[in-house]
């Protein structure tokens, strides 16, 4: 069958053949070398400037052009708007970009800036908000390590309970305890601004630093983080323009001592070098000479002015502890007491040549000597109303111990002051305040307890694990305002 | 009634050498002003003869001639191959000899001549019987289509190679034979549908055998 195809198809071909030569015979090519003129209207295409002609695969490519150029047009305006993206892993987003770490698991979210938030563990999140500077990230419960590429325009935000961390580049942790409406934040690098509960216009914080809060308490300690980068030494005053205070509110920031004192350092030349860096949200003071040690103090072994330049921060403490003159008296206990002997030392102090030393030993057997007051009776009693206490003092052992201290307000038989400042540790000088607010009053009420304050007192109690200690506590400049 | 005499062995042009056509492409894309002269004095004869025998008998082609080297020059940018100057050549000439060929059998359709034929030209140098022949071939090459009708031309009466015939209509070689093959059972069958020309191209292929 296929060699009768083979032979038709031979056949065919033979007769288109023989068609085609009788054609070639019967036409024959023209005479070689007489084609005639080129025709005029051939010449003038050829003397024309030369057409540009596009091989076939590029005849398109003014029009690709044009269309890549509108794409980019329109294209590039979308994407620059468009909202950073992130990757989870170790768990699963929720719809409303929400996610949960379990109790032995952590979860990373990498955004394509190249930030990272490691969430850790019974820790909850939230992505609130994506754009191209940055998003908005809640933590509503747990821990979070956030580590913030820094780059031109940058913008993120932590929302933690109350509060709100302004980020643009930075690491730092983030531990947010819903139940106990505590607040913690611990600086590794960079700076950021905590604004919200109890933080007035915003509180800075720079490497190296840790800020707890306590919304039940209502308070707030910004103070040196132990294993953090290294951060310029800092000395803290209360703030001129502060914000109005609120009930309840404690500042307290700290300088320890123990890290800024080098061996073989004197304490003017470590006030002289604490002055150069001035503290993170005041104004650099003006340069003042250094305070000179009480006459009869053993200058080598002083620890006075700690405070350095923080100590030029007017308005000046009404009580500075450097005489008895000043008018002051001091309550203390007795001899089973926790803080007893009050005494004017010249050898240690936050700023000028003295401060009140006290006494004191902790002790967890027994229950009067977990908790000790001393009370500094005023010159003369003073309205506190709306005005804020600041005592700045130290406590000493021969090791780290915690404790927490609180001001009240003594007026007759009155107390008034409900807060307290959490975490404090010996060793540091502490700066704690506290604002007092009177009830509002309504008609035919009873005066409050404010107008005539006539003491004001420290109460230091010992916690975490050690809490058999003794040692000195000193107290200096009590100032109100 | 037809003389049997068989006609030449075979139509043979001369090839030329891929030196020559490549030289000449380049002087063509070169705008050298003597390569257009030049062009056409050597390959005018080629499209010349391709469009006398595309179309048969009949007026001088001369105009299409010139409008095939017009767009030849104009179009010399896109030539890939400088060796394939021919080619690129042949299929602008079977290019403009489609579209004429379309555009006759618009006018005949709508009846521009009196009958609906093409008009009969004499070829002047030919017998009466020869004559008869071209008029009979011709009007079975009416009867296709104008790509059958370039591949029977470019294959059976130019002898081109197929893949010469494949690079100057722009198609593959395997679709080139396909429709290749398909042409020549076309022509095959109408001619075979003409009793008097399959007698004359019977006699001339069997001369044609005879003397191979």
């Amino acid at each position: 069958m296929r060699t009768r195809d083979l032979d038709g198809d031979i056949e065919r071909e033979q007769h288109c053949e023989a068609l085609g030569d009788a054609i070639a015979e019967a036409i024959p090519a023209p005479a070689p070398g007489a084609p005639g003129p080129l025709a005029d209207d051939v010449a003038r295409a050829l003397s024309r400037r030369p057409r540009l002609k596009l091989r076939p695969a590029w005849k398109w490519a003014p029009a690709l052009a044009a269309g890549l150029a509108a794409a980019a047009f329109f294209v590039i305006p979308v994407l620059r708007t468009q909202p950073l993206g992130y990757e989870l892993s170790g768990t699963y987003a929720a719809r409303d970009d929400g996610f949960e770490t379990p109790g032995t698991g952590t979860a990373t979210a990498r955004f394509t800036d190249g930030t990272s938030i490691a969430v850790g563990e019974h820790s909850a999140a939230h992505v609130r908000a994506r754009t191209r500077a940055g998003a908005t990230i809640r933590l509503d419960r747990g821990r979070a390590s956030f580590a913030v590429v820094h780059r031109p325009g940058a913008k993120w935000n932590v929302e933690v309970g109350p509060f709100e961390i302004a980020v643009t580049g930075t690491e730092f942790d983030v531990h947010w305890s819903d139940d106990h409406q505590g607040f913690e934040v611990v600086m590794k690098s960079g700076t950021v601004v905590v604004r919200g509960s109890l933080t007035g216009a915003g509180i800075p914080l720079h490497a190296g630093q840790r800020l707890v809060a306590s919304l039940s308490n209502g308070t707030l300690v910004v103070s040196e983080a132990e294993h953090a980068e290294p951060a310029a030494p800092q000395v803290v005053a209360p703030r001129e323009e502060a914000a109005p205070a609120k009930r309840g509110r404690l500042v307290a920031q700290a300088a320890p001592v123990r890290d800024v004192a080098p061996a073989g350092e004197s304490p003017e030349a470590l006030a002289r070098r604490q002055a150069l860096s001035p503290p993170p949200f005041e104004p650099a003071p003006l340069p003042t000479p250094a305070p000179t040690p009480a006459p009869g103090a053993p200058g080598s072994e002083s620890m006075l002015a700690m405070g350095g330049a923080s100590c030029n921060t007017r308005p000046i403490p009404q009580l500075r502890f450097e005489h008895a003159s000043e008018g002051f008296r001091v309550l203390a206990g007795n001899s089973s007491s926790v803080f007893r002997s009050p005494v004017l030392d010249h050898t240690t102090s936050w700023c000028g040549g003295g401060s009140l030393r006290l006494d004191g030993s902790f002790d967890i057997s027994d229950p009067s000597l977990q908790s000790g007051e001393v009370a500094i009776y005023l010159p003369h009693a003073v309205d506190l109303r709306g005005k804020t206490v600041t005592i700045r003092f130290m406590a000493q052992t021969s090791f780290e111990a915690e404790f927490t201290a609180r001001i009240l307000a003594g007026q007759g038989e009155k107390r008034t002051g409900n807060s307290y400042n959490p975490h404090l540790t010996t060793g540091s000088w502490w700066t704690i305040s506290a604002t007092f607010h009177e009830p509002p009053t309504t008609f035919g009420s009873v005066p409050g307890d404010l107008d005539h304050v006539d003491r004001i007192i420290l109460k230091v109690d010992a916690t975490g694990s050690f809490r058999v200690w003794s040692g000195p506590i000193y107290i200096d400049d009590i100032g109100w305002r | 009634m037809y003389d049997r005499t068989p006609p030449p062995l075979s139509i043979v042009r001369a090839a030329p050498t891929a030196d020559d056509d490549a030289a000449l492409a380049a002087a063509l894309i070169a705008r050298e002003p003597h390569a257009p002269g030049l062009a056409w004095t050597r390959l005018s004869p080629l499209v010349l003869r391709l469009l006398r025998r595309y179309f048969g008998p009949g007026p001088d082609r001369q105009d299409m001639c010139q409008e095939v080297f017009l767009r030849f020059f104009t179009r010399i940018d896109e030539l890939r191959d400088r060796n394939a100057l021919r080619s690129f050549l042949i299929g602008i000439c079977l290019g403009v000899a489609q579209n004429e060929l379309r555009r006759a059998r618009v006018r005949r359709w709508i009846f521009l001549t009196q009958t609906g034929d093409l008009p009969e030209t004499p070829i002047a140098t030919a017998s009466p019987e020869v004559r008869e022949a071209m008029e009979r071939i011709y009007k079975i090459l009416a009867g296709v289509n104008a790509e059958d009708r370039s591949l029977f031309v470019t294959r059976y009466i130019e002898r081109m190679e197929l893949a010469e015939i494949a690079a100057a209509i722009g198609k593959p070689l395997s679709t080139t034979k396909r429709r290749l093959a398909r042409a020549t059972r076309r022509i095959s069958a109408r001619m075979k549908g003409d009793a008097a020309l399959a007698d004359y191209v019977e006699a001339m292929a069997a001369s044609r055998m005879g003397k191979s």
